[in-house]
Order: structure tokens, then C-alpha cells, then sequence
């Protein structure tokens, strides 16, 4: 009766104490909260050590042992004894994090098992005291549950009654097992399932290696559930708890006389750690922590593989479960701690600190043992004193122990094993470095795998992204369906592993149907790069290739079938002969019979290789290598066909053939890129070229306007290559920027050349004064009239310097910037540069998905059109005063 | 001179991979690693000696008898003649850089030299990792005085030269023979299938030999004296291995060793000499046939002219057929196919009969089945190591396969398919050999099966993806090969840690005596298979667009 004064009592004190605060002094709730945490736990901790052991402790299968009337009773008993630690180290968390778990766990479990404590409370005393008298243990239990019960019907009031979202309550079932699990006293088993079998538990059998197993599998479950969690300090909650809770069981028969008694001191290495893993997860002592992922974590997985307890115990015996509970905890916490980024990963200094707190926790503990020894002769802290490492290595290891010390200090005879505990401190120091290693490994293992899931992460995003564009499960369409007919290279960078530079920097171009493009720059310049990335052997860095509407990196195997590719060397199959060669490749690309026979027999006899193309690639000239690779390229007739250096190494009647086949190409609709080093070539061929040096694109022209100036292509790419300035900014890296800045470049656009004339015919007939306002006119009727965008351009030498920057966000804004440079040929095309923008916009809100995209784009359009007419305005002043500035 | 130490330097670094040395972190873990591979290679070698004195095979007392030594050393020496003279054939005259070299301006002198040098300085090099070890291991044995272990490593490195000159005389008809062999395949499988024939045939001879109950304990005292006549006999015949040896270790002479006697002064000499008459040799023969044999490679022959038809075939079904007939098509792979197919079995049935003439206990059973299974994935596993080169060595025409239209998985994973069936047909020989000598259940045999080949499987993709993530197309296009690919020792390192794995595995599981052994074992096997195959999935998937 007296025990449920004090809980009425104690209810009215702190129902008092939380009316007083309620509203008056708002702001120091939080710390009356506290600090009735404080002093629940304060309760807890008296009542806990106050008593010794509990009545529970010894019952087995609810029968054996049972200090109550009944099975059933003690059940329930058993069960609140174990629901309300794990109640106490909620509440006694919750004021010092803000997460809604604790919250929600606090107005439900603990509501129902502080409730149910109260009902119960009598029965609960008895189980640890032993008796129905008042003792000290009774009246710091009531308290307890009055706390407990007021601080969550607290929480219950304050907070929504029940109500949760459905992922709080998801959340809060994940966990639950988790959180009973990990609070259960080690009595628990047994109590409700018996021994479970007595075979001892030494050697590794089969219930030995099943707590291995639970260990391991924790470790696992505990991983891959949390690192999903970027909140950090939400994981260090969580695993301040699972330490707390194992704290407490651990400790489930200690008490007050137990730590009075020096010799009982839990001073073992891994008894250490179910103290030390609380603190440092508590007051974040990071050198202290370094100690434990160093020392303990080694400790406890060697002591995992030779317990050192009775060999007689049973599965479920109270002090197996509790020797597991140790070692699996400091075992798994600090490297839990360490994966979970809780800390910095070690460096050397790191390693350091641990070495040297195991030096000085290594000495204390020879001096304690020494020491203590006369007290207690059982007294062998971390083995140091005994032969229990010794007799597991054998008669060798034994002699270790026969060089002794002995000298008496005070009456106190003090005993050491120089040789051995030398030897020991020295294989651990090793075994401890041979732990860095294993740690640098695991932690290169860790980051390479996360790279790997961040990587397929950004695929399938992408993925979805797609599916959601077009409303179906796998994209077939093409992208965009602007593109089509089109090679279409938007702002592409491309870095190679950690070079400093760009090989490839802010490239843009595009390349039409019927077209032959030649592709010029010296040795390096990033030629070849970009053909890699454009036929998807390397992936940009930034930026987009879109190829007849396919994107290369979000359709890889649908844009694939848009081309044909002939590298620079020829890379083929040298056993198998010419004509299977070409059938894998026609079967790859799904070319039907008919079709194929009668492209081969096309090509075969273009190139004159009937007479060797049954024999076997090994035995080709390189020449013939090279028309089988030119052959591959077209067996499926390609929209693009790009050639890298594909004349190097042919026959004169061979190299008249592959252009005769360029030009076909191109008169049937299709594209032609190619790349070479024979200018008189690509002169003849090309319609249009683009020179690239360094890695950026410095000039694109007709062929025929350089007819027109009377200057030849070797002559004008002699003159670019050596005079042409590249911005050496943009191909710097600037570390830590995963992809530069968009937009803010040239846009190359290559059109037919009719096209460009008629639409220059237009423009003429504006009969516009103003060269400048023209282009902008004309920029403006492109972004407004999107079926007229592709059929315009600007003059060439027209003194157009609008550059055009879209933000971000889908609903972006265009910046213009008038005016830099009078004399360039830079050609603008808003709508591109608008589409630039989007693009971006699109990858970085992938996430976000938002079903009136279609919406923003055409108000994203407007925006443009307006904030371009309102800069146009400003910016042709800047325009102009910097024409006469350069006059001057 | 400076453009020869150029030529030298640039194939040096090439073939020892010395970009280690841009690091001063890189080189002072590949000082360590080498440090730690060196010691663990002597107290392995220590390990065995100490238990040959410990067990008195050679010699009555605590002792290792030099002839022991001389036979290690012969032995060594034969391997290495063979090698460096199929390496140098390779490297002289079949290599892809000879390409490149022969067109600089250095004469053939200098490029034929540089190319020995190159040769002799990686021997050196293998030296230091596998037999100065061995020496080291020895001399800590024998408590030899701390000169020797000075003394050893410089005339093993002085003597290395003799097989590599040898090697180097001995290429020039290798080349001619692999020339010949190579004109006429059909030829080449005969000469096989003879060895084959020959080596089962004596092998069979020696099943028949080994007595139906061999008891070494009763027998000792003949094995003992026959082990001892042996040695003699071979000091007698190949007495030059052993007077190398005498030189090298010292002579024992009133309990204690000797070195520096006029007799070492002597065969120091004749070992110089021999170097010198070699480099005669060479000088004279090899190196003018150098430059005319090296520029022969480069030619071609026209086939004959055939008119096949074109073939449709399924997009999915194609690359698994034209990658598995490409592969068969390379006569290397094939015969070493045949070769493992065929002596993985007798091994296995040679085992099984030393094993069944034993009269073991249960635990000897237990043994005997664990080492059966470690016997077979040794062969298997080895087979498959060429899976860690597998794309590496199409040079660049694995990224040019990234061009085509289809899935990483679907590209990368037909390249295999070669290795999967041959492993398959071994393992059918290897294990039916093996169940039919254990007393062992169809089912529980056809779960031994099954835990192997999902092993083997594992080791496949696993050996791929080493390949797949760290390429070397470069390396194999402009040199045909690589001295010391990574990846393939990497490869090697899992052949032993999976066999040794598994074979640890099942005798524990035996030893345990809980019920389904073998279906544990399957149902590791199959973990271990379902985790590569998907870690090589998802790593196609992912990091495939970016190699």
C-alpha cells in the first residue's frame, strides 16, 4: 500500500511541477524536462543497483524457480520488468533529441507500460526486492513510474493524442523490434524458453557459432538499415540507445556492493567497452572512441571465438546471453559508429591515441592486478595475470610465464611475468596495426560501393524520369522529339579521372540530316574525346548528346542503333573471318536477311574484299581491317555514321570508295561526322567543318563561304590553329564542382546552307538598321514561333553579342548580358540556350517530377521572351558603347 | 649509349610497371608488400625443410643434405630454361612493340641487347620473390654464417643469366618450331594428344604400381634408403647442379661451413666462363637473326577465296556463339582447355588411388574427401585464370563493343561462356572420377557437383570483373601480353583462398557431423554464386559506360 502512496504521490509532485511550467515560464520547459529525465534516471539507477540481481533471474521456463502464483503472472511480470528499461532509456533520452520517434514511442509504449506498471507494481517491486516490506529499491521504483507515467501522458497531451503520419508509425514499427530486442535482461530467454540445450559452448559448435551468426547478422541489419539515414545525429541516437539498454542488461546482476569490491571491477578490455561506448557516444570523446575501434573491437572478436566462461552453459543460460550481449556490442557498436560516419575515420594521429591509451590502460591494469592479487587471488584483468591465453597456444607459449618479478612494496607482494605480458602488449600493438589495414581496406570497400550505389542511383532516377516523361514502364520514343534527324551535342565537358583540365570544355553543336561534317584540330586537341563520348565509350562529364532524339546517357542501347562508328584503329575480332564479323554486328543491330545480304554484297564489292572476306581478320593487311570496320559501321545503315581518321591506312581506290559511300550516306538523309587529319579531304567532302583546339571549339564554317573569301581550308586552319584564343579558365577543374557552370557559351549550329541563305534573305528584307537588333528580333521570333527555330540563324558577321544564361529552376530566367566582343563570330540561338537551361533544370529537380512540367516549360519560354526584351533594351547600350570604345 | 639506356628504361618500366615510383606513399607499400611477400615466401619454405629435417626424409640426422638442394636447384633451373626460352620467342620475335622499336633509330645491337637486358633484369626480379627465398630458408635452417645470405643473392643473381643467354640460343628454333606448329594446327593437336597419351599412359603405369595397402610406418626403413639412393644417384649423374650448390652453400667440412675455397674460386670461374661463351654465342648467332626474324612476323598471307552465305541469328543467341567460336578458334586457350580436361581427371583418379591403397580412419576419410574437393577446384579454378584477362587481352576491341546496342551485361558476359562449359566438362570428369572412388550417394553426388560448379561459376565472373574494372587493353594491344598483370595474380591469389576456403569448409562441415553436409556446402556454393553474379550485374551496370 505504501509503495502506491509514494506513486500517487510522486504523480501529484510532478503533475504540480509541470502545471507551475506550463505556461509561465514556457522557454525553460526543456529544461524542467530534462531534468525530471535526469531524475528518473537517477531513480532508475538507485532502485537498479539497490537491489541484487532480480527473483526473475533464476526461473526457467516460467515453472522452475516462479516466485509468483502463477505462470501467466510472471509472464507479465517478466515482461513490463523488461518493457520498462526500455522505457526509461526512452524517456530519459527524449528531452535531449528532437525526434519524433522518442515522442511517439513515449505516448504509446511507455504510456501503456507505465500504466500497466502502476497496475502491477507490487508484483514488479517483489521481483527485485524479494520481499513486500518497504525497502529503499521500492520506493525509488515508484517514483520511477510515476515519472514515467506522467512525463508520457505528458507527451500523449501535448503531441496529437495517437495521432501519427503513416510513416511515423512505420518508422516506430521498424524500430520496436529492434528496441525490444536489444533491451531484453539476459534472464529472458531462459525464463521463457528454458536452458535450451546444455551443450557447452566452447569450441565452435553449433550454438556457439549461432551467436557468431546474431553478431554478424546485427552488424548487417544495423548497417544497411541506418545508412540509408543521413541524419547523423538521428543514428547517434539510435545507437545511444541500443548502448544504454545493453548497458543496463549487461549490469542486471550488479549492485551497490559489487563496485565497493575493487576486485569485481568490470575492468576486462571488453567489459570496458559496454562503458565506454555510451560516453563517447554521449559526450562524442572522440580519443576514447579511437581506444574502443582500435583495442576493444580486436578484444571481443578474439574473446567471441574463445569464450572464457563456464563450459557447462546452456544456449540461454543468463551468463552466455550476457557474455554475447558484451562482446557482440563491442564488437559491432565502434565499428557501427566508425561505418556510420558517427566519426571521422582514423588517421595515423588517431591510431596513435588508441596505441597510447592502450599503453597506459595496459600498465594500470598489470599494477591492479599485481595489486589486487593479494587481496583476491582470482583477480586476472584482461588475462594478464593468468595462463588462460597461454594454455590455448601450448607448452611453448607456457614457458613465456617462467621469467617472473616478485618484490614487496608495504607488505604488498607484487607479481609480474615480464616476458609474457610484454609479448602480449606487443602482439596486440601489432594486431592492433594489422586493424588499420583491415580498416583502410574496409573503408576503401565502403566508399567504392557507395560511389556504386550513388552512381545507380543517378541511373535509375534518370530512368524514372524518363518513364514518368513519356507516362510508360521503358522508354522506346526518342527524347526530344526536336532533335530528330539531328546530332545534337549541348555544353559537353569531359574530364578524365582527376586531370586538372577539361579534355573536352563547354562544346556545343549540331549536325543535320543530309549533312558531311568534318571535324579538324591537332594532335590532342580533343577530337577524339568527343567522338568517344559522342558514340558512349566515355561518358561526359557534363552536359548532353542527343543523337537523331536519343540521349546517349539516359538511352544508351537505343541511341547505339542510331549509329555506326569506325574508330581511329581498327579493333576486331581477328578469329573470326570478314563475313561473320559483319553478321554478329548486323545481328546485334537486328539487320533482317534480305537487307543484310544484300548491304554486304554492296559494300564487299564497293571495297573489293570478296576474295578475303571468308578468310579469318588475322590474316588482313590493315587496310582490309579497315574496310571491314567501315563495312560493320554501315551494315545497318545508320543515321550517323562517324568516322575517326578512317581513310589512315587505304588504298587510293579503296579511300575513293569510302567517300563515294560519305556522300550516299549524307544524299540519303543521313549524317556524316567525320574526323581527319587530310585536309585536302575533308575540303573536297565536307560541307561544313569545326576546328577544335584544346579542347574547346574555336571556329565553325561552310567550306563554301571559305570559297567564296578566295581562302583555302589549309590556309584558314593553319590561321585558326595558331591564332585562335581558347578560354583556359573554362578548361580548368575546379575541384569539388562536379559539373561547371552551363550555358554561357558558344552554341555552333550547322545548317544546311540554303536554309542559312534564305533565312539571311529575310532578315535583309526587315530591312533593319541596326545589325544587333535584328539578331535580337530574330532571337525573339525563334523563341516565340518554336516551328520556325530550327530555320534560324545568325549572320556570321553579324555584331551579335547577346549571351543568353537560363537558370536552373524549371521556371527559369533567361539572363542576357549584352555586348562582349565586336568582332566575333558567335552565333546565338535562344531557343537552344532556353532549352540548355531547361535541361538542367530537368536533371537537377529529377526528383521532383512535377506532373505540369509541360506548363513550366511554356512559362519558363515567356519568362524568357520578356526578361530577353527588358535586357535587349539595357544591353544594346552596353552594345553600343563598347562598339565605339573599341572604335577608339 | 644514352639511346640504349632510353630503349632499356622505356621497355623496363613497361614490363615491371615502375609508375609505382611517382608516389613516395605507392613505392613505400610496394617496398613493404615486397618486404612481406619475401619473408612469407622464406618461412614457408622454412616450414617445409624444417618438417623434411623433422620427419628425417632425406637424411637419418637433423639435417637438409645439399643434394636436396641441388635437386631444387635443377629443378628451378630446367622451369626457368623453358620459360625464358618461350618468353624470349615471345619477346623477341612475336612481341607487338617490335612494331614501334624496329623503326627507331638504334641498331639492332642495342634493341636485341636492351630486349636480353630487359629479359634478364625481370628474371632477376622473380629471383628475389621465389628463389632466393627458398636459399634464405635453407641457410636459416642449416645455420649457415651471415655471409651466405650476401654471397647467395649475388651468385644467383650472376648465374641468372645462364638460362636467360641459353633461353635467348634456344629461341631461335623454338621460333621455327612454334612457326611450324602454327602453319599446321592439325600437327600441333597430334603433338599434343601424343604428350597427353604419354602422360596418361604413365600415369596409368603408376596407378598399377602403388601397392593395395601402403603402410609408410612399417615401410619406412626402404622408402628412407631408397629416398637416400635417389640423392646419390642424382649428385652422380647431374653432378654439376650440385657442384653449383656446394659453391653456393658452402662447403660442411669439420662441422662447420666453408666458403671462398679454391674450389668455389674455380666454379666461379667456369660460371663466368660459360656466361661469356654464351654471349659469344649469342653475339654471333642470335642477334643477326634478330632483325630478319622480327620483321617476319609482320607479314601476311592471303587466304584462300570461299563464298559463304550470310547468317541470320538471334541478337541474343549471336554473341554467345561468334564470342565462343572466336575463343575456340585460339589454339592456345583450346589446348590448355584439353589439356586441364584431360589431366585434371587423371590427377583426380591418381589421388583417389594413393588415397583408397591408404588405410585410413574416419577422419582420414574425411580428409580425403575434403582434399579431393580441393584437388578439383585447384584445376578448374586455374583453368579459368585467363578470365582475368579475358577482355583485356581483345585489346580495344571491348570498348569498341561499347558502341554496339546492347546491355553491359549481355556484351560482357557471352565472353565467358567459353570458360563456363569447359569448366563444366572438367568438372563432370573430375567429379565423376571422384564419386566413383568415394562412397558417396547420387543425390548427395550431384550436390557435390553443383556446390562445385556454382563455385567455379563464382570465380568466373569474379576473375572477369577484376578484368573488366581494372583493363589493361593497352598493355595487350601494343605488347600481345603482360608480364605481371595484376589482375592475374589477383585471379590466382582467389584460385588458392577459394579451394583452401572450400576445402576448409567441407572437412569442417564433415568433422561436425550434423546432418546434410553436402547441402550446406551446395547452399553455400549458391550464396557465394548468387553474390557474384549479381555484384558483376550491378558493377556492368554501373561502372561498364565509365572504363
Amino acid at each position: 500500500m505504501i509503495y502506491y502512496l509514494i506513486l500517487v504521490l510522486a504523480v501529484l509532485i510532478v503533475m504540480s511541477i509541470y502545471f507551475l511550467f506550463k505556461n509561465k515560464i514556457n522557454d525553460k520547459k526543456q529544461v524542467v524536462l530534462k531534468a525530471l529525465s535526469l531524475v528518473l534516471a537517477v531513480c532508475f539507477f538507485i532502485r537498479y543497483f539497490a537491489s541484487s540481481g532480480s527473483l526473475l533471474d533464476g526461473v526457467v521456463n516460467l515453472s522452475y524457480n516462479n516466485p509468483f502464483e502463477s505462470d501467466a503472472l510472471c509472464a507479465v511480470v517478466a515482461i513490463l520488468v523488461w518493457f520498462t528499461i526500455a522505457s526509461v532509456v526512452i524517456v530519459a533520452m527524449l528531452p535531449f533529441f528532437k525526434y519524433d520517434i522518442l515522442k511517439n514511442y513515449a505516448k504509446t509504449f511507455v504510456l501503456f507500460t507505465s500504466l500497466l506498471d502502476i497496475i502491477f507494481l507490487r508484483q514488479l517491486i517483489y521481483s527485485y526486492t524479494g520481499t513486500y516490506e518497504i525497502t529503499l529499491c521500492g520506493v525509488f521504483m515508484s517514483i520511477e513510474v510515476a515519472i514515467l507515467f506522467c512525463y508520457s501522458l505528458y507527451i500523449f497531451l501535448s503531441n496529437h493524442y495517437f495521432k501519427m503520419t503513416k510513416k511515423q508509425v512505420i518508422e516506430a514499427l521498424i524500430a520496436l523490434p529492434l528496441v525490444l530486442v536489444l533491451s531484453i535482461p539476459p534472464y529472458m530467454p531462459q525464463l521463457f524458453f528454458g536452458n535450451f540445450g546444455s551443450q557447452a559452448l566452447k569450441g565452435l559448435v553449433l550454438y556457439h557459432r549461432i551467436y557468431i551468426y546474431l553478431t554478424i547478422i546485427f552488424l548487417l541489419v544495423m548497417y544497411f538499415g541506418l545508412k540509408r539515414i543521413k541524419d547523423k545525429e538521428y543514428i547517434r541516437m539510435g545507437l545511444l540507445f541500443i548502448s544504454l539498454v545493453a548497458l543496463i542488461s549487461y549490469c542486471y546482476d550488479y549492485d551497490f556492493a559489487r563496485f565497493l569490491e575493487p576486485t569485481r571491477w568490470p575492468l576486462h578490455l571488453c567489459n570496458t567497452a559496454m562503458f565506454i561506448i555510451p560516453i563517447c557516444l554521449m559526450f562524442k570523446l572522440d580519443k576514447l572512441f579511437y581506444f574502443t575501434l582500435f583495442i576493444n573491437v580486436l578484444g571481443a572478436f578474439l574473446a567471441m571465438l574463445i569464450p572464457n566462461y563456464n563450459d557447462t552453459l546452456g544456449f540461454f543460460s543468463p551468463s552466455a546471453v550476457r557474455f554475447w550481449l558484451n562482446h557482440s556490442l563491442a564488437f559491432s557498436m565502434p565499428l557501427l559508429i566508425i561505418l556510420l560516419k558517427i566519426y571521422q575515420r582514423p588517421r595515423l594521429r588517431e591510431f596513435k591515441y588508441s596505441m597510447i591509451g592502450f599503453l597506459i590502460y595496459f600498465v594500470a591494469i598489470l599494477i591492479i592486478n599485481a595489486w589486487f592479487y593479494n587481496y583476491n587471488t582470482s583477480v586476472d584483468f584482461f588475462f594478464l595475470n593468468s595462463d588462460f591465453i597461454v594454455d590455448k597456444l601450448g607448452t611453448w607459449a607456457e614457458h613465456t610465464r617462467d621469467i617472473v618479478w616478485q618484490f614487496t612494496i608495504g607488505g604488498l607482494t607484487f607479481t609480474f611475468y615480464p616476458l609474457y605480458q610484454f609479448l602480449f602488449f606487443l602482439v596486440y600493438v601489432v594486431l592492433g596495426l594489422g586493424m588499420w589495414f583491415l580498416y583502410t581496406w574496409i573503408f576503401g570497400v565502403q566508399d567504392f560501393y557507395t560511389a556504386l550505389s550513388e552512381k545507380n542511383r543517378k541511373i535509375k532516377l534518370d530512368e524514372i524520369y524518363l518513364c514518368k516523361q513519356y507516362n510508360v514502364k521503358e522508354v522506346y520514343a526518342c527524347m526530344n522529339t526536336e532533335s530528330v534527324d539531328k546530332l545534337v551535342v549541348k555544353n559537353v565537358y569531359k574530364r578524365y579521372g582527376n586531370n586538372k583540365y577539361y579534355s573536352v570544355s563547354d562544346v556545343s553543336l549540331q549536325v543535320r540530316a543530309g549533312e558531311i561534317f568534318g571535324f579538324l584540330g591537332p594532335n590532342g586537341a580533343g577530337k577524339s574525346t568527343l567522338i568517344k563520348c559522342i558514340v558512349g565509350i566515355q561518358p561526359t562529364t557534363s552536359g548532353s548528346i542527343e543523337i537523331n532524339g536519343y540521349d546517349i546517357a539516359r538511352q544508351p542501347e537505343l541511341t547505339k542503333e542510331q549509329f555506326g562508328f569506325v574508330p581511329d584503329h581498327y579493333a576486331l575480332y581477328e578469329n573470326l573471318t570478314g563475313r561473320e564479323f559483319i553478321n554478329y554486328i548486323a545481328d546485334l543491330y537486328g539487320v533482317d536477311q534480305t537487307l543484310r545480304d544484300e548491304r554486304i554484297k554492296k559494300y564487299v564489292g564497293m571495297l573489293n574484299l570478296a576474295d578475303a572476306f571468308d578468310n579469318k581478320i588475322n590474316t588482313y593487311s590493315h587496310g582490309m581491317k579497315q574496310k571491314i570496320a567501315i563495312i560493320s559501321a554501315l551494315v545497318h545503315n545508320p543515321k550517323l555514321w562517324i568516322l575517326d581518321e578512317p581513310l589512315t591506312g587505304l588504298d587510293p581506290n579503296s579511300i575513293y570508295q569510302v567517300k563515294e559511300c560519305m556522300k550516299e550516306h549524307a544524299q540519303n538523309g543521313n549524317i556524316v561526322f567525320f574526323s581527319s587529319h587530310i585536309i585536302d579531304i575533308v575540303e573536297k567532302l565536307c560541307d561544313r567543318i569545326m576546328i577544335i583546339k584544346k579542347g574547346q571549339i574555336v571556329e565553325s564554317i561552310y567550306l563554301d563561304e571559305l570559297k567564296e573569301m578566295g581562302v583555302s581550308l589549309e590556309e584558314f586552319y593553319l590561321k585558326t590553329i595558331n591564332e585562335a584564343q581558347v578560354d583556359a579558365s573554362k578548361s580548368l577543374v575546379v575541384e569539388n564542382q562536379i559539373a561547371p557552370e552551363p550555358a554561357p557559351s558558344k552554341f555552333f549550329e550547322i545548317k544546311p546552307k540554303k536554309e542559312k541563305k534564305n533565312k539571311r534573305a529575310k532578315i535583309k528584307n526587315k530591312n533593319a538598321t541596326n545589325k544587333a537588333d535584328v539578331d535580337a528580333e530574330l532571337e525573339l521570333e525563334n523563341i516565340a514561333t518554336p516551328k520556325a527555330e530550327n530555320d534560324l540563324e545568325f549572320d556570321d558577321k553579324a555584331v551579335s553579342n547577346a549571351e543568353l544564361k537560363i537558370g536552373n529552376d524549371l521556371v527559369g530566367n533567361a539572363e542576357l548580358n549584352a555586348g562582349n566582343d565586336l568582332e566575333s563570330d558567335l552565333e546565338l540561338n535562344v531557343e537552344n540556350n532556353a532549352e540548355n537551361g531547361l535541361e538542367n533544370s530537368r536533371k537537377s529537380n529529377s526528383k521532383n517530377y512535377k506532373e505540369n512540367e509541360t506548363e513550366n516549360i511554356a512559362e519558363d519560354k515567356t519568362e524568357s521572351i520578356k526578361n530577353y526584351k527588358a535586357d535587349v533594351d539595357g544591353g544594346q547600350n552596353a552594345s553600343t558603347t563598347k562598339k565605339s570604345r573599341k572604335k577608339k | 649509349m644514352k639511346k640504349f639506356e632510353t630503349l632499356f628504361m622505356m621497355q623496363l618500366r613497361e614490363r615491371l610497371d615502375l609508375s609505382f615510383l611517382k608516389s613516395k606513399k605507392q613505392t613505400m607499400f610496394k617496398v613493404i608488400f615486397a618486404i612481406l611477400g619475401f619473408v612469407a615466401i622464406t618461412a614457408l619454405a622454412y616450414v617445409v625443410l624444417y618438417l623434411c629435417q623433422m620427419l628425417h626424409i632425406f637424411s637419418a640426422i637433423n639435417h637438409i643434405p645439399l643434394s636436396v638442394m641441388a635437386i631444387i636447384f635443377a629443378v628451378i633451373f630446367v622451369l626457368s630454361l623453358c620459360t625464358c626460352t618461350l618468353g624470349l620467342c615471345k619477346s623477341l620475335y612475336y612481341a607487338k612493340d617490335n612494331q614501334v622499336l624496329l623503326t627507331y633509330p638504334v641498331n639492332a645491337n642495342s634493341l636485341f641487347l636492351s630486349k636480353i637486358l630487359v629479359y634478364y633484369i625481370n628474371e632477376v626480379k622473380r629471383n628475389f620473390s621465389f628463389v632466393i627465398p627458398i636459399f634464405f630458408a635453407y641457410g636459416l635452417l642449416s645455420g649457415l654464417p651471415f655471409v651466405y645470405f650476401i654471397w647467395c643473392p649475388i651468385m644467383l643473381t650472376i648465374f641468372t643469366a645462364i638460362p636467360v643467354l641459353l633461353g635467348a640460343l634456344l629461341s631461335f628454333p623454338a621460333y621455327f618450331i612454334i612457326k611450324f606448329l602454327n602453319k599446321f594446327s592439325v600437327l600441333k593437336i597430334v603433338l599434343l594428344l601424343i604428350i597427353l597419351g604419354a602422360l596418361i599412359t604413365g600415369v596409368v603405369l603408376l596407378i598399377n604400381a602403388i601397392p593395395e595397402d601402403i603402410n609408410l610406418i612399417a615401410s619406412w626403413t626402404t622408402v628412407s634408403r631408397s629416398v637416400r639412393e635417389f640423392l646419390s644417384w642424382f649428385t652422380d649423374v647431374f653432378y654439376i647442379f650440385y657442384a653449383f650448390i656446394v659453391f653456393l652453400c658452402g662447403s660442411f667440412e669439420n662441422l662447420q661451413t666453408t666458403f671462398f675455397t679454391q674450389y668455389s674460386y674455380s666454379v666461379l670461374l667456369i660460371i663466368l666462363g660459360i656466361t661469356a661463351v654464351l654471349v659469344g654465342l649469342n653475339y654471333l648467332i642470335s642477334r643477326p637473326l634478330y632483325l630478319k626474324m622480327a620483321s617476319k612476323q609482320f607479314e601476311f598471307d592471303a587466304g584462300k577465296h570461299q563464298n559463304r552465305r550470310n547468317i541470320k541469328l538471334n541478337k541474343t543467341l549471336s554473341p554467345f556463339i561468334y564470342e565462343t567460336k572466336k575463343t575456340l578458334r585460339d589454339h592456345k586457350v583450346f589446348i590448355t582447355s584439353i589439356a586441364t580436361l584431360i589431366i585434371a581427371p587423371t590427377a583426380v583418379l591418381l589421388l583417389n588411388s594413393l588415397y583408397a591403397a591408404i588405410n585410413t580412419r574416419l577422419l582420414g576419410d574425411y580428409f580425403t574427401i575434403a582434399f579431393n574437393v580441393l584437388v578439383i577446384l585447384l584445376f578448374v579454378l586455374a583453368h579459368n585464370i585467363s578470365a582475368s584477362y579475358i577482355y583485356s587481352k581483345e585489346g580495344e576491341s571491348l570498348f569498341l563493343n561499347k558502341t554496339k546496342p546492347n546491355k553491359p551485361f549481355k556484351i560482357l558476359v557471352p565472353y565467358l561462356v567459353y570458360y563456363a562449359v569447359f569448366s563444366v566438362l572438367i568438372l563432370v570428369a573430375t567429379t565423376a572420377v571422384f564419386l566413383a572412388n568415394a562412397s558417396v550417394g547420387v543425390g548427395e553426388g550431384v550436390l557435390i557437383f553443383f556446390a562445385l560448379l556454382f563455385t567455379v561459376l563464382a570465380h568466373i565472373l569474379w576473375s572477369a570483373e577484376l578484368d573488366f574494372l581494372h583493363p589493361k587493353n593497352a598493355i595487350y594491344r601494343t605488347q600481345g601480353a603482360v608480364a605481371s598483370n595484376a589482375n592475374e595474380v589477383k585471379s590466382t591469389i582467389l584460385v588458392f583462398a577459394i579451394s583452401l576456403l572450400f576445402f576448409g569448409i567441407t572437412l569442417f562441415l564433415l568433422i561436425d557431423g550434423t546432418a546434410g553436409v553436402w547441402l550446406k556446402l551446395f547452399l553455400i556454393a549458391f550464396a557465394f554464386f548468387a553474390l557474384r553474379i549479381y555484384l558483376f550485374y550491378y558493377k556492368t551496370k554501373v561502372l561498364f559506360r565509365e572504363i
